[in-house]
This record gives C-alpha cells, sequence and structure tokens, in this order.
C-alpha cells in the first residue's frame, strides 16, 4: 500500500525515531509499503518518519537500483567530502547545496534481524547520511544557507558553469 | 531522497537512459521504466520517450557513423551526455518524420545545454545536426549490412548461415521496425467485440489481427498495464508467435498440463484460456520471485486452473513421471527472435550463447518424461538458430523413438510438418519455433 509522504512543518520530521526491536509482521509491512511508496514517489531513499513512523527504519536505492532495507542503521566509518544538490521528498521541488562525505560506511539490522555491513559512494553515500538523519530529526536544509527551486537550480548551474569558463 | 535530478521532458528521460546505458554497458527495460517513472510523464511522452531510447539503440551504429563524417570531434571524447544529445537529434530528424527538423536541433541544443559542463557544447551539437539536417540526402549509405542495420557483424553472419536462401536484409530491417502490440482477448470474462469496444473507449486504436482469432493488435498506448481494461483482466499482452505455440498444442478443457519453463506465463494463461479454466496447469519457473508475477498474472485473469512451483527444468521429479497430457517447454534461449521489442539483445556476448544448446536438450530430456503415453510435448523458443531449434529436436526424437513430430495447423500458415520457425520479416510475429511431438502409446 503506497502511504502518504509528510512534508516539512509536520513534526514527526522533528523528533528522535525510537529503535526497532521485534522484527514482526508488522515491520515487514512498514518495509513493503515504504518500498511501494518509495517507488512511486521515484525518490531514492525513504526514511519511516517520513511516512510518519517514529521508528529506525530506512530505505536507500543504490545507482543499480536495489533498495537497501536498514533497521537501526549507524554510520560507522566516512571518508572524503562532496558537495553538491540534494532534494528531498517531505520538501518537494526545493534543492540545497550539502557537503557530505564521498564515501559511508553503514551497518544495520534487516527484515529478520541480522546485522550487515553496506558501503557505497557518490549519491548513495549522500542518500545514506540524508535518510540516516531523517532518523534523529533532522533534515536536509538545515545544512545549506538557502534551497532553490528546479529553475533557480538550473540558473546556479549556468552561472557556475560561465563563471568556470572564464 | 529524492532524485538528483528529475527529467522534465520526454527527450531529457531519453537522455539520462542513454547516458546510463553508456555507463553502465547495457541498456534495460527497467532504466526506462524508472526514467518515465520519475519524470511522471504522461502516456504520450512517456511514449516518446520509449521510441527515442528505442530508436537510437536501434539505429547506433548508423547514427554513429553519420555523426562521426559531420562531427570535428571523435564522438568518444565527447561527453556522453552530448554524444546521446547529438543521437537524439539525428535520429529525430533521420527517422521521425513527425517530428520539425528545427524541433529536434533546438531541443538537442537545450539538452547540451543543461547537461554539458563544457560551454561550448551547444554550439557544437547545433552545427553538427544543422548540418546533417542539410547534408542528410546526400551522406553516402555505410556499405555493411552490420553498420546500416546497426547489427554486430557476428550476429548478420550467423543470421546469413541460417537464412541461406536470403532475406537477411529483410530480417534486419524488420529487427529495427515498431512491431504492433498484440494482446490476447481473455475468453474467460469478455469476447472480442466488447474488448474493442471497451478500448476503444479508453483511447486505445484496435484493429483485429489478421490471422490470429481471439487476438488484437493495438497501437496508441503509453503504458498498457495503467488501463483499467487491463487491471480488470480482459486482455494480455501476448506476441503472435507464442499464442501459435499455444494453439500447437491444441489443447481442450480437463487436461493436464505442465508449462515447464513458465515465466513470465503468457502460454500458461493463453493455455487456461484454451481449457476454458477446467483441468490443471502447473506453471514452474526456476526462479522463485518469477512465480509471484504469475500468481497476480493468473488472479487479474480470473483463472483458477493454474499452480505454480519454484523447479529447475533440468532436475527429474518422480512425482510427475508419465503424468501430463501436455507439457509445455519454453526453454531459455539466445532471444535473437525479438531483438524488434528488446534491442540491446543483438549486444550480448556471442561467447556466452554457445552454450546454450546442452542446456535445452537437458530440459527437453526431462520433461519428456513427464508426457503420458499419448501425450503432447511442445518445445519452443524465441530465437531463430538451428542449433538451438531443429538441431536440438531432431537429436532428441534420434534418441527417443517413443516420440514422433506431429502435424499442426497454424493460422494464417497452415500445416506444418512437426516443426516451424517463424521470422519477423515473413510471419510479422517475434522469431521463434515450434515443435509437437507425440509420445506414442505405448
Amino acid at each position: 500500500m503506497i502511504r502518504e509522504i509528510v512534508e516539512k512543518g509536520d513534526a514527526v520530521l522533528t523528533k528522535r525515531c525510537h529503535p526497532v526491536t521485534r522484527f514482526d509482521r508488522k515491520l515487514a509491512l512498514l518495509l513493503d509499503d515504504m518500498r511501494e511508496t518509495l517507488v512511486e514517489s521515484g525518490g531514492v531513499g525513504l526514511a519511516a518518519p517520513q511516512v510518519g513512523i517514529l521508528r529506525r527504519v530506512a530505505l536507500v536505492m543504490n545507482e543499480e537500483e536495489h533498495i537497501h532495507e536498514l533497521i537501526n542503521p549507524e554510520i560507522i566509518e566516512t571518508s572524503g567530502e562532496q558537495t553538491g544538490w540534494e532534494g528531498c521528498l517531505s520538501l518537494p521541488g526545493m534543492y540545497g547545496k550539502v557537503t557530505r562525505p564521498m564515501k559511508v560506511k553503514v551497518r544495520a539490522q534487516d527484515r529478520n534481524g541480522n546485522w550487515f555491513e553496506v558501503e557505497d559512494e557518490g549519491l548513495t553515500a549522500r542518500c545514506f547520511c540524508h535518510e540516516l538523519a531523517h532518523l534523529d530529526g533532522h533534515m536536509f536544509d538545515e545544512l545549506c544557507e538557502r534551497v532553490y527551486s528546479v529553475e533557480e537550480m538550473d540558473a546556479v548551474d549556468q552561472a557556475e558553469r560561465e563563471g568556470s569558463q572564464n | 531522497m529524492a532524485a538528483k535530478r528529475v527529467a522534465s521532458s520526454a527527450r531529457e528521460a531519453a537522455l539520462q537512459v542513454l547516458v546510463d546505458c553508456y555507463q553502465r554497458g547495457a541498456w534495460s527495460d527497467s532504466a526506462l521504466s524508472s526514467a518515465i517513472r520519475r519524470a511522471k510523464l504522461s502516456g504520450r511522452d512517456a511514449a516518446l520517450a520509449s521510441r527515442l531510447c528505442y530508436g537510437v539503440q536501434q539505429n547506433q551504429a548508423l547514427i554513429d557513423y553519420w555523426l562521426s563524417l559531420l562531427c570535428t570531434v571523435p564522438l568518444r571524447k565527447l561527453e556522453q551526455p552530448v554524444r546521446a544529445a547529438m543521437e537524439l537529434g539525428v535520429y529525430q530528424i533521420a527517422f521521425l518524420e513527425r517530428i520539425p527538423a528545427r524541433a529536434a536541433v533546438n531541443e538537442s541544443v537545450e539538452l547540451a545545454r543543461r547537461w554539458s559542463r563544457n560551454p561550448n557544447s551547444p554550439r557544437l551539437v547545433n552545427a553538427v545536426l544543422r548540418t546533417f539536417e542539410r547534408k542528410k540526402d546526400s551522406l553516402p549509405q555505410p556499405e555493411s549490412l552490420s553498420v546500416r542495420y546497426s547489427h554486430p557483424q557476428w550476429l548478420v553472419d550467423l543470421f546469413s548461415a541460417e537464412l541461406d536462401g536470403g532475406g537477411v536484409e529483410e530480417l534486419l530491417r524488420a529487427d529495427n521496425s515498431q512491431p504492433a502490440t498484440v494482446i490476447q482477448v481473455n475468453s474467460l470474462k469478455t469476447d472480442t467485440a466488447a474488448l474493442t469496444a471497451r478500448l476503444k473507449t479508453e483511447g486505445i486504436t484496435v484493429t483485429e489481427h489478421p490471422t490470429l482469432p481471439g487476438c488484437l493488435t493495438i497501437s496508441g498506448t503509453g503504458d498498457l498495464e495503467q488501463l483499467e481494461s487491463f487491471r480488470q483482466g480482459l486482455f494480455q499482452v501476448q506476441d503472435g508467435a507464442a499464442r501459435m505455440a499455444v494453439l500447437a498444442a491444441d489443447l481442450r478443457p480437463g487436461m493436464q498440463v505442465l508449462d515447464a519453463c513458465a515465466a513470465p506465463g503468457g502460454k500458461s494463461f493463453g493455455a487456461a484460456m484454451a481449457m476454458e479454466n477446467e483441468g490443471s496447469i502447473l506453471s514452474c519457473d526456476l526462479q522463485e520471485k518469477k512465480l509471484s508475477r504469475i500468481q497476480s498474472g493468473a488472479e487479474r485473469l480470473g483463472i483458477s486452473c493454474i499452480c505454480t512451483k519454484a523447479a529447475d527444468g533440468r532436475m527429474f521429479d518422480p512425482d510427475w513421471e508419465d503424468r501430463f497430457d501436455v507439457v509445455l517447454t519454453d526453454v531459455p534461449c539466445s532471444g535473437l527472435g525479438i531483438i524488434r521489442k528488446k534491442p540491446d539483445i543483438r549486444y550480448k556476448d556471442p561467447a556466452l550463447l554457445e552454450g546454450l544448446p546442452p542446456v535445452q536438450a537437458d530440459i527437453l530430456e526431462n520433461n519428456a518424461r513427464y508426457v503420458k503415453p499419448g501425450g503432447v510435448l511442445v518445445y519452443s523458443t524465441c530465437t531463430v538458430l538451428r542449433r538451438e531449434n531443429q538441431a536440438v529436436v531432431e537429436a532428441f526424437l534420434e534418441r527417443h523413438p517413443a516420440f514422433e513430430p506431429e502435424c499442426f495447423v497454424l493460422p494464417g500458415i497452415g500445416e506444418c510438418s512437426g516443426m516451424i520457425t517463424l521470422w519477423p520479416h515473413i510471419h510479422d510475429t517475434d522469431g521463434f519455433f515450434i515443435a509437437k511431438l507425440r509420445k506414442k502409446h505405448d
């Protein structure tokens, strides 16, 4: 079932989520619903609070379009740095420039409670950081000076290109 | 997190997919459908994005040949989005008559502006595409069939060997054509006339299939699966060739049928319709996760006589010995018959295809044991290579005198003496092979 994505302004997005302790049918249902919601939205990551659930559960789609299911995830290693555009399904149409690590290693449990580690870089590393921040009540726009609409983003890109030309 | 950049137009979505393809070395339908989904394209734009991706992929060698004559920068040195923008432009100018050349050029220039890091790219794309537009009728045609029809040379050679009576060029051209979509009316829920009327109200252009009973050809569709009539299970999408494999089996209500390599389920569903949902069909596939698609398809179509089971077609199951009236074995194959629907098949590694015949022989060998005396074994593939088709069946018949080829009649084709190869350029179906064998009574 596709769930409704809550938007910025809803208090649920500012709260710290509780750890998952029961790996039961209800959790599986939440994961299945989140997966469906993520695919339908065309996004690349989704955290449980974005569908109104205060649990430490997040989905991250990698560049091969595989969706990682992350329960009680934590970032255990980072390296490098990248700065680039980031957007959020809970802040539709707005983008900001955010600096994140280039490479990230995450430790998490799967839907059966088994611990695993996953490492990725680039866009997927950015997405790990973005989704895990949601679980502590944070959003990407706290990390950038301002947010831009798509048109403004294009204009910024254009100006930067012209800048680098000179 | 929202996707980094959502395409805002059909052309931009097509460019994204093409760039993805260069980077991952392969093209996939899933890249296309996810780009369309992300960009939230409407039916018409989704259809255009698909046409552009398929078109460039189908004519890549020819387009690149022309571009290499006109572009001062070697293609491999271009940024990938710039190259894709040029290819999209050339494809539209050369092949899509209803798109004005000026629009094609401007759109590609705009794509280069948005996607290139090099400020000179829009100018380059503009210059190359305008020259192409001006000179397109005087540009040389490539000598080789391989470049002219964008099929790798090994594939042209293979097809030439199969078609010793000629027709290679016609086949290559058919591979690059856009086949009409064929659907099979779900006779369990509706009939041809009612479904035709229904589809027309949904904005679909429908015509009766020229030869196949219970089939329609349709056009003017974006995503068929979004149609209410699809969700209600009034039809299934099924190429004429697969439909004919089911017809060859001559199924009757009450039969016990095994569909040994069933996913995604089209033949099982066709069989259930022919059997009026009476009897039983056991639909197997190696991969468990593919079975749920068969189950949901059957549910949608209102079919209750299908059971699914994960099974390796090569592993003998003693419970099934001599049990089935009809066994359908649509074996894994090179897929060289469906290039017109999956343009990337032509870019497969030929070395990997050579290992298929022994696997096909093993599956046929094993499934033959499940046919009851007097029953029927249908062997089919979606390829046109003798080594995967006639050679496999003939070697099987030599080892098993209990089986003999049986004549069958196909609509629009007539009597077939036990085996037939269907060709895109002759029969206007997928390239396909069907053999019908009957197990003699003891």
